[in-house]
């Protein structure tokens, strides 16, 4: 009985020790409980959402693209696609599920039975159960076909992404450029870019203007479960959508320009381009390059044949001439050697000076390209015959450096900012300049070659008729720009844009003040000076352009020819052509001729002498911008 | 005043069985109350983590439930001595169903061989060896003679009978029953008499002997002890379900996400979320408050089983209950413990509350046996 006593004694005791120790244990899990769901709560919390709650980006309506007119050149149409989401793979009769879904897709749908077997393969192939795409790029009437049957296609959803419409296809497609997937780096700036829809511009207006044009995205907050599979919406923020672009564009001047290049209108031309301004505005009317592709046929994925073909062409259908293109500028670039001449006192408008057909300068002859020589010519003749040795003995009196600079300030030499990317800037050189670039002095015999836009000379056409919009505007510092106004989707504003560059370099797209263009700093007897040179090469029977003049009361047009020689061009390595035509034919010119509204730069490559294959272009071209009134 | 009454009849036949009558009013309803509370907030739990459905788990618990409230009747109200006397028996009981697991046993997730297949029903016989296996101890520390105890000999059949029935449970694989059943018997020993010292050395051996364990062990119980020490290192591998049980308890705060509103749970982030991993949900939708009352009821449970113990008059019902009662400590605390992150997963379930037939009824039957001893405290045997 006493031993019982001590016994329990001992339990209890022993009890109480053990019991204690469970105590502390059950001390710990409540401390543990504590430390996660008080002291740490929110960071589990935010954790907790982080697992159940996906931000899809819902993308914005992409803005459209106008020209001056309202005329739709891009938009967005509907391209439907069917997604399938399969059933469970944790339900009983998965298989049996899955299998009925698909026949029915497959009956629907008219799918054979090898897409069949494909679509089967994905699914089982994605363990994650997402969405497959079934097809892509849905007419209509097989989407009301989804629709109607929708009770026999459990998980089977149609998404209408955007897909972009250039409305003129291949005439547009230099200026607009198009759109695509991003690439490796584009996913490095933004999330969104991960975005399985998206497209973004790639080239021309699409890609310089992306930000405006693309709007803002909205986001989406989806809850899903474990499996990443949708669960329920929780909440859709909208997007912005894209702002409209209106460009300054006339597409029916367009329109007759790319069909005069392309044959259509009877001439013969491999690559070409042109590009048509108005005067007063800076306004770019037309802007064309040939050879060209579809825009519309890279935006459902560039088909390979089609990418090898334009890729094989050496004519670069890839590459917008009027900015990317650099050429000398040949003749069309006297009139700068004539007004840096005039500026330097050099000579006067009624210097004359005796052509025999060459120049002899530094123990070498320089020729005209008239062999037997123009006899006496003053300026205005100079420049109406394009004579060279005229501008020859000019360019000796006034040096490389003062023809550069006068260069430069006609827009030449440097980028004229039009809001298109990749443009170069051409190269306008001078002393210093090769002394820096190639580590070799200026030879004066080069200076001869300066003054009529060869050798290092190097313009695009675009610059070419931004230096003619300068002349003809007498003087004016006109400027180039291709949108006209940025306006959102509600239609708000319309407000004219323009950009702006920055002291930092940053080009920023700034509310447009009213274009009122500085002066040129130049005594305006030395532009009409050159004016009435540049009218004589249309309008005098002797000038160059005689033959093409516009014959029509009020539509007279003024303007230069120019021929850029091409010495070395791998292309006719193989297949020598006669040397004229190697030459790029070029013709920048103005109209009407009393007051300039239109200046026009065409460029043919190869296309042989400026006055023959470039002028007669020019003429068709200024008398239907002038008689479609496309400035106006 | 029932105790009073209690006491003289009692007093009066001494060695005269009790009529059932009264051992119906013996019985410790408070002790049964939190144990129904505690099953009550398991099915409700259950039907939360199905989405607010009866199938597939909370209808079958309710089953379990009754099943063993039965059970648990029946074995509080059955004489202690018949449970003393057949102890050795129920042990050997046990032992041949583990046989029957290693022979005919069903195979369950990652190979483990750990169910019996009877009439349909697939049970878990290593569920009640642990209540067998503190019987049979508790007999044998109960008929030691008092100069023995502390001879070193003498530990060899309570060694014998863990080391038999643990050993079959190990090798089914079931390292957490094995844990517990050996855990269990160091107390039940220990609260048995034997001097501390020998626990000393015994620790001092066993830590050498860990070495030879882990070479004996699984590799995906190694893997869990790796990830136990960094969830992170793996965490859509074998840290996942820590990780997400941590997020789910943590993401509870104070008040919890409301009932059947976790998104841990609801959204199938947290696995194995009706048996092991319950207590997470729990914690998710019941928050802080929530938790801590549920592991109140646990500590209250444990209490008063600790309670009876002492209060019996016999060494066999002492050390019956407090064996019991310290089962039930050991699930709780692995379990929860290991749901939040502080213990290595091991695949314990959190008695009457984890969704499973073998565990809630063997559970209910274990704590029978402690409202018998609480029935027959004092019985002298």
């Amino acid at each position: 009985m006493r031993k019982d006593i001590v016994r329990a004694n001992d339990f209890n005791r022993r009890a109480v020790i053990v019991g204690g120790v469970k105590g502390l244990l059950f001390t710990a899990l409540g401390a543990r409980l504590y430390y996660l769901q008080i002291s740490e709560s929110e960071k589990y919390q935010l954790l907790a959402d982080g697992n159940r709650i996906r931000l899809n980006p819902v993308l914005p309506k992409r803005g459209k693209i106008l020209d001056k007119n309202g005329n739709i050149l891009a938009d967005g149409n509907p391209r439907y696609r069917v997604l399938f989401d399969p059933p469970s793979r944790k339900r009983k009769n998965y298989q049996a599920e899955l299998i009925e879904v698909l026949n029915n897709i497959a009956e629907i749908m008219n799918l054979d039975i090898e897409k069949q077997n494909k679509i089967l393969k994905k699914i089982e192939k994605d363990k994650r159960g997402k969405p497959v795409l079934i097809e892509d790029y849905l007419t209509w009437e097989q989407v009301t076909k989804i629709e109607v049957n929708s009770v026999d296609l459990p998980g089977v959803s149609v998404s209408v992404p955007e897909v972009r419409n250039y409305h003129y296809g291949a005439i547009t497609s230099h200026v607009i450029g198009y759109t695509g997937k991003p690439s490796e780096k584009d996913v490095q700036i933004s999330s969104l870019y991960n975005h399985p829809e998206i497209r973004i511009g790639k080239a021309g207006i699409e890609k310089s203007m992306e930000a405006s044009l693309r709007g803002k995205a909205g986001v989406k907050q989806i809850e899903v479960d474990s499996r990443s599979r949708f669960v329920r919406e929780l909440e859709e923020k909208s997007g912005v959508a894209g702002e409209n672009l209106t460009l300054t564009l006339d597409i029916e001047l367009q329109k007759y320009v790319t069909e005069l290049l392309t044959g259509k209108g009877g001439f013969d031309t491999e690559g070409a381009s042109v590009v048509v301004m108005d005067i007063a505005t800076g306004a770019v009317l037309a802007m064309v390059s040939v050879p060209t592709y579809d825009a519309n046929r890279f935006i459902r994925g560039i088909k390979p044949d089609y990418w090898k073909e334009l890729l094989g062409n050496i004519d670069s259908p890839l590459i917008n001439k009027t900015i990317m293109s650099q050429y000398p500028p040949g003749s069309t670039f006297k009139m700068i050697t004539a007004l840096a001449a005039l500026e330097a006192g050099a000579v006067t408008e009624h210097t004359t000076a005796y052509c025999p057909g060459y120049y002899e300068y530094g123990g070498r002859k320089f020729h005209c390209w008239q062999r037997h020589g123009h006899g006496n010519v003053n300026l205005e003749m100079a420049l109406a015959k394009s004579c060279n040795v005229y501008f020859y003995k000019l360019s000796t009196k006034v040096g490389v450096d003062n023809i550069s600079d006068m260069a430069q300030r006609f827009g030449l030499g440097h980028k004229t900012g039009i809001e298109l990317p990749s443009e170069k800037s051409g190269l306008m050189p001078t002393k210093a300049w090769k002394l820096g670039a190639l580590g070799k002095p200026w030879y004066n015999g080069e200076t001869l070659n300066a003054s009529i836009g060869q050798g290092f000379a190097l313009s695009t056409p675009l610059q070419l008729a931004v230096m003619t919009s300068r002349i003809a505007s007498r003087g004016k510092m006109v400027t180039p720009h291709i949108i006209e106004s940025v306006a959102n989707i509600h239609g708000a504003g319309g407000e004219a844009y323009e950009f702006v560059t920055l002291d930092n370099g940053e080009a920023v797209l700034l509310p447009k003040k009213t274009r009122q263009f500085a002066d040129i700093d130049i005594h305006p007897w030395h532009i009409e000076s050159v004016l009435r040179g540049m009218n004589s090469v249309v309008n005098n029977p002797e000038g160059a352009v005689y033959k093409n003049r516009i014959k029509e009361e009020g539509f007279e047009m003024g303007g230069k020819t120019g021929t850029a020689q091409v010495l070395s061009n791998r292309r006719f390595k193989h297949t020598p052509k006669k040397a004229a035509e190697r030459y790029h034919a070029l013709f920048v010119g103005y109209a009407p001729v009393s007051k300039p509204r239109y200046a026009v730069s065409v460029l043919v490559e190869h296309g042989g002498y400026g006055s023959v294959v470039a002028a007669p272009l020019a003429k068709k071209i200024l008398l239907h911008a002038q008689k479609i009134g496309a400035a106006d | 005043m029932s105790n009073l009454s209690a006491g003289g009849i009692s007093r009066r036949r001494k060695r005269r069985d009790i009529l059932l009558i009264e051992k119906i009013k013996r019985i410790n309803w408070l002790f049964v109350l939190v144990a129904l509370l505690i099953c009550s907030v398991g099915i409700a739990t259950l039907f939360s983590a199905a989405g607010g459905n009866l199938y597939p788990w909370a209808y079958k618990q309710i089953i379990h439930l009754l099943i063993g409230i039965f059970a648990m009747f029946v074995i509080a109200l059955t004489d202690i001595r018949f449970w003393f006397k057949f102890s050795y028996l129920a042990y050997l009981f046990g032992v041949g169903l583990l046989v029957l697991v290693a022979v005919a046993g069903v195979e369950g997730g990652l190979g483990a061989r750990r169910w019996l297949n009877i009439g349909g029903f697939r049970f878990q016989p290593s569920e009640l060896m642990k209540v067998f296996l503190v019987l049979a101890l508790a007999r044998y520390y109960h008929s030691i003679h008092e100069n023995k105890i502390q001879k070193l000999h003498s530990l060899i059949i309570p060694l014998l009978l863990i080391g038999l029935s643990a050993g079959f449970v190990l090798k089914q694989p079931n390292l957490g029953t094995a844990t517990i059943m050996v855990g269990m018997s160091c107390i039940v020993i220990f609260m048995g008499g034997v001097s501390w010292k020998k626990f000393a050395i015994a620790g001092v051996l066993g830590l050498m002997m860990i070495p030879v364990l882990w070479g004996q062990m699984h590799n995906y119980q190694k893997q869990r002890v790796y990830t136990f020490f960094d969830p992170e290192s793996d965490p859509l591998g074998s840290g996942y379900n820590i990780i997400q049980s941590k997020i789910a308890i943590g993401s509870g705060g104070v008040s919890g996400k409301g009932y059947m509103n976790g998104t841990q749970s609801q959204l199938n982030f947290v696995p194995e979320r009706q048996t092991d991993f319950i207590f997470s949900i729990v914690a998710e939708e019941f928050g802080f408050i929530g938790s801590m009352a549920v592991l109140g009821l646990y500590a209250l449970l444990i209490f008063m089983g600790i309670l009876i113990a002492s209060n019996s008059a016999s060494g066999f019902g002492r050390l019956m209950s407090y064996g019991i009662m310290t089962i039930l400590f050991l699930h709780v605390f692995i379990n929860t413990g290991m749901v939040m992150g502080i213990l290595p997963v091991v695949g314990v379930p959190l008695p009457l509350l984890s969704y499973g037939g073998s565990s809630m009824i063997s559970t209910l039957a274990g704590l029978g046996f402690v409202l018998n001893a609480h029935i027959h405290r004092r019985t002298k045997i």
